[in-house]
């Protein structure tokens, strides 16, 4: 038997002077959203009730103070995500409200211990989340970085570079409602392993595309901001994949979800400028990030279901390949930008 | 009403963006450091999203909470540049005059500052965390007003995405109306109450929508809010110029005056005329007159750091443009300048007969048209920049040098030291190589920038034409040896730093031919704030430093910030 529910404990006062027609009205509410199937009912003199529903769902208990202008409530219901907006924007249509507090209690969660929700794989929920948030983040910074480089500086580059982004982001969500995207987990390593490809090497990619349209400024530019929504728009499906992944765990996962999001992009903001930049070159980031990535997606593998074991193995090896690759792009970034800068960007000379 | 939800998740997370931008750019313009307030502004702004969106899973009453919501955002956005010039200036004043030697000794001075520079991140960090969190609420909010209004009750899955589609639309209009249009058109103060404006709207909006009874306390807020918003609208530009003047003056008024009473050290610090901005695509151009020792002089700041000034000036452009001259023995004939769209340093390479032409390429054509047309600052340059016979180019130094093909027998480079990631990369090796491709192989380039000796410090505190201690440090040395090894790497062989005045300049050039140190005693008319003090200092000056290959600044590594 599920034994998760919602309880709120809920204090209001009144704008208004007391109307005694206010607790009727709550009772015809209670009566119209749930199904009482027992009621008790107490007047105190001079004045004051006690009002006790028994509902199929648990129960609804009410105190009255008229001299106090208020009344208390506390609402338990045996459904694990049940949303009390709905019931008490219903009281406010009806009773002039003037102050509010609330309180809603998780009860009958069998609380596990921090490490064991390792089973229910809510912590590496959130990690992947963080980390997913982080080098979206990065793999644009890089860009934004590089683009300046390669096209000039124009006082909009900044701008356009994240704007197109977040834009491309919110692209990427509404595509996504669209799609209807049944195997989450399994959608959710796909555009982890483009993002790792296009974003991992889109700094290499603008040095060469850079030597080979140099002198078409139009196309150059096109393609290089193609590369930023592209990334965005990948980007844009990580979110609501890991917000609906966290769902179906628990309701209130996916608003963790949302936060630990803006944590990981906070961290991405801050390390960029601050560490990484001073302490690697471009191509040393793009393949630690890229690696960071890839650790997601292998992860990813951990918590797929599939169909053969063959499948299995396929999902492994890429995401193997692409931590060994990312691996050693970073190890070896000083090379590999001594050549790129010599070959592509300053030409033999 | 779902689609009005929508179109307010876009105008609030419009305004909620557009904040944090008027704070990350009013903060890293005010302090100089870019990179790190733009990173510490957006991060505490994000932190603060994350804890509000914690905060708002339990709110019952979303609508009502919103309307909160709105009414303190709008007013801590009306405040926001407000606020940080008010404590800016404080902080500024506080920082010069206990600079200047008015509390007990240097490391006194050090502590000091270390508080002050602490209490100033955290009053402005906590206004910009305060936005990030009650942004924070917004969307969360929204959703849960608009799922509990519909009664159809379709997938609240796609409700939450379309949601933060529309949250993400909502931002990019705000980057993109910030730059292109709220920040040029109106300036950073009237885009504060523009935008906090705008929210508030948004708040009266939540507030007469509302199917329930209204709010009287929020509404009667609101109310008082938009009148005083109007008001502060006439208020804003007088306000601003007491900024800008208590900013510039009030530090250097109080040292110079020996008479501490505040009466005549605020009548010092708001005379001597109007402090002039003016916004161009690029930077803040600040230009004012200031008293110092009995002297008025002509001050020309560039996002608050100092650009030049009318007493002296002179000696840092005749030894930027006639030292290299005189140390390689090479008459210039094809120029090219970078930078310097003041003009100045144009206004003494004019001097020499020998040029055939002159080329120069400055990227903000905003403080070309002011140096060309001001009245004072086109005497002071004596009207070089309408001169027929230089060439103007506008644009992107880096890029113009890249696709050039001409060579140059002297390159004259005069960027701002680097202060974020951008500039940074006109002081890279691939910079340094591109200008080593455009030189003649007996050219010569020479540029202005930030190196020190043991002698004397350079440093961003000298904007207020005060000394500090004369130290030499572990990063000095570092400094010192980026941009050495920056130009080694180049493939320059001769390199020849001096220092004149405060400012430090880098000669560098492959040429074969004899150059000539011993330029004491070798005084010319073309230069005559350069004595032989200065002349004879150059060959003892002493800039020690490495050349390693891990102090290389490139532009895929940038390691060099100021």
């Amino acid at each position: 038997m599920q034994t998760d529910s919602a309880h709120l404990i809920l204090d209001i006062w009144m704008s208004e002077p007391w109307s005694d027609s206010w607790v009727p009205k709550i009772e015809e509410i209670v009566e119209r959203e749930f199904t009482v199937v027992e009621r008790s009912r107490h007047t105190f003199d001079p004045q004051g009730e006690t009002i006790a529903f028994i509902l199929s769902e648990s129960h609804f208990t009410l105190h009255s103070y008229p001299e106090e202008n208020y009344i208390s409530f506390d609402i338990y219901i045996c459904k694990p995500n049940y949303n009390f907006v709905n019931l008490v924007g219903e009281l406010e249509k009806h009773i002039p409200i003037d102050k509010i507090n609330n309180r809603t209690v998780k009860r009958g969660e069998h609380a596990l211990p921090f490490f064991l929700r390792w089973k229910n794989a809510e912590l590496f929920i959130l990690a992947s989340t963080f980390i997913v948030a982080a080098c979206s983040l990065l793999y644009e910074l890089l860009l934004a970085q590089n683009l300046s480089t390669v096209l000039g500086d124009t006082a909009h580059r900044y701008n356009v570079t994240i704007g197109l982004y977040i834009a491309s982001m919110g692209l990427g969500a509404l595509v996504y409602n669209k799609l209807d995207l049944k195997d989450k987990v399994n959608n959710l390593y796909k555009v982890e392993v483009l993002l790792i490809l296009i974003g991992g090497l889109s700094p290499v990619l603008t040095i060469v595309l850079d030597s080979w349209l140099r002198g078409h400024y139009l196309l150059l530019s096109v393609s290089l901001h193609l590369l930023i929504i592209i990334i965005g728009f990948l980007s844009g499906f990580e979110l609501p994949l890991l917000m609906d992944i966290g769902k179906a765990k628990r309701e209130r996962l996916s608003t963790i979800v949302l936060g630990v999001d803006y944590i990981g992009t906070l961290f991405a903001a801050m390390i960029f400028p601050l560490i990484l930049v001073p302490l690697l070159s471009i191509f040393g980031i793009s393949g630690l990030v890229a690696m960071l990535n890839s650790i997601v997606a292998l992860f990813l593998v951990g918590v797929m279901k599939f169909k053969s074991a063959y499948e299995r193995l396929l999902y492994l090896f890429i995401a193997g390949i692409l931590i060994i690759a990312s691996f050693v792009m970073w190890q070896n970034e000083s090379s590999i930008s001594e050549y790129l800068i010599k070959q592509f960007f300053l030409g033999d000379g | 009403m779902r689609k009005n939800y929508l179109f307010l998740a876009c105008i609030l997370s419009f305004c909620s963006i557009s904040y944090e931008l008027l704070f990350a750019n009013t903060l890293a313009i005010m302090s100089g450091n870019v990179v790190l307030w733009h990173s510490l502004t957006i991060g505490v702004y994000i932190a603060g999203l994350g804890l509000g969106t914690f905060r708002s899973v339990d709110v019952i009453l979303p609508r009502k909470k919103l309307i909160k919501v709105e009414l303190v955002l709008s007013v801590i956005g009306a405040i926001s540049v407000a606020s940080i010039f008010f404590i800016t200036a404080i902080y500024e004043t506080v920082i010069s005059i206990a600079k200047a030697g008015y509390i007990a000794d240097f490391s006194a001075y050090i502590t000091l500052k270390t508080q002050v520079r602490a209490l100033y991140f955290i009053i402005c960090e906590s206004l910009v965390f305060a936005v990030g969190y009650f942004s924070g609420f917004e969307l969360p909010l929204l959703i849960a007003m608009s799922s509990s209004e519909n009664d159809s009750i379709d997938s609240s899955e796609s409700n939450e995405n379309t949601f933060i589609a529309f949250n993400y639309f909502g931002t990019l209009l705000g980057t993109l109306a910030f730059a292109y249009f709220l920040i040029p058109l109106l300036d950073a103060l009237y885009t504060s109450l523009v935008v906090a404006g705008i929210n508030l709207l948004a708040c009266f909006w939540l507030l007469f929508s509302s199917k329930v009874h209204q709010d009287k306390k929020m509404a009667l807020g609101a109310t008082c809010l938009s009148i005083l918003l109007i008001t502060s609208f006439f208020y804003a530009k007088s306000f601003e110029q007491i900024f800008l003047r208590v900013y510039y003056r009030a530090g250097t008024a109080y040292i110079d005056e020996n008479r501490h009473d505040l009466k005549t050290w605020w009548d010092k610090t708001m005379d001597g005329g109007d402090v002039v901005r003016t916004k161009t695509l690029y930077q803040y151009i600040d230009y004012f007159n200031v008293e110092w020792k009995g002297e008025d002089e002509f001050v020309l700041m560039i996002n608050t750091n100092f650009q030049f000034s009318t007493s002296n000036e002179r000696i840092y452009h005749e030894a930027f443009a006639h030292i290299p001259v005189l140390i390689t023995n090479k008459q210039p004939r094809n120029v090219l300048v970078l930078g310097a769209g003041d003009g100045l340093l144009l206004r003494e390479l004019k001097k020499y007969k020998s040029i055939v032409s002159l080329i120069h390429v400055e990227l903000d054509e905003g403080m070309h048209d002011i140096s060309r047309t001001n009245p004072v600052i086109s005497a002071i340059n004596e009207g070089s920049l309408s001169d027929p016979e230089i060439k103007t180019v506008i644009g992107d130094a880096f890029q113009f040098l890249r696709k050039s093909e001409k060579k140059y027998d002297a390159i004259f480079i005069d960027f701002p030291y680097p202060q974020d990631y951008n500039v940074t990369k006109l002081f890279s090796y691939e910079f340094y190589t591109f200008v080593r491709r455009n030189l003649t192989e007996d050219g010569y380039a020479v540029f202005d920038v930030p190196l020190r000796t043991k002698e004397g410090r350079l440093s961003r505190e000298n904007r207020r034409l005060i000394e500090t201690e004369s130290t030499f440090s572990d990063d000095d040395y570092e400094r010192n040896s980026i941009v050495m090894s920056t130009v080694a790497k180049a493939g320059f062989e001769i390199r020849i730093p001096y220092l004149v005045g405060k400012e430090t300049f880098l000669l560098m050039t492959n040429t074969k031919d004899k150059l000539n140190y011993d330029l004491f005693n070798r005084l010319s008319d073309l230069y005559p704030n350069l004595d032989n003090d200065a002349l004879s200092l150059i060959n003892r000056q002493h800039f020690p430093h490495e050349i390693n290959e891990d102090f290389v600044n490139s532009v895929f590594h940038p390691i060099l910030v100021d």
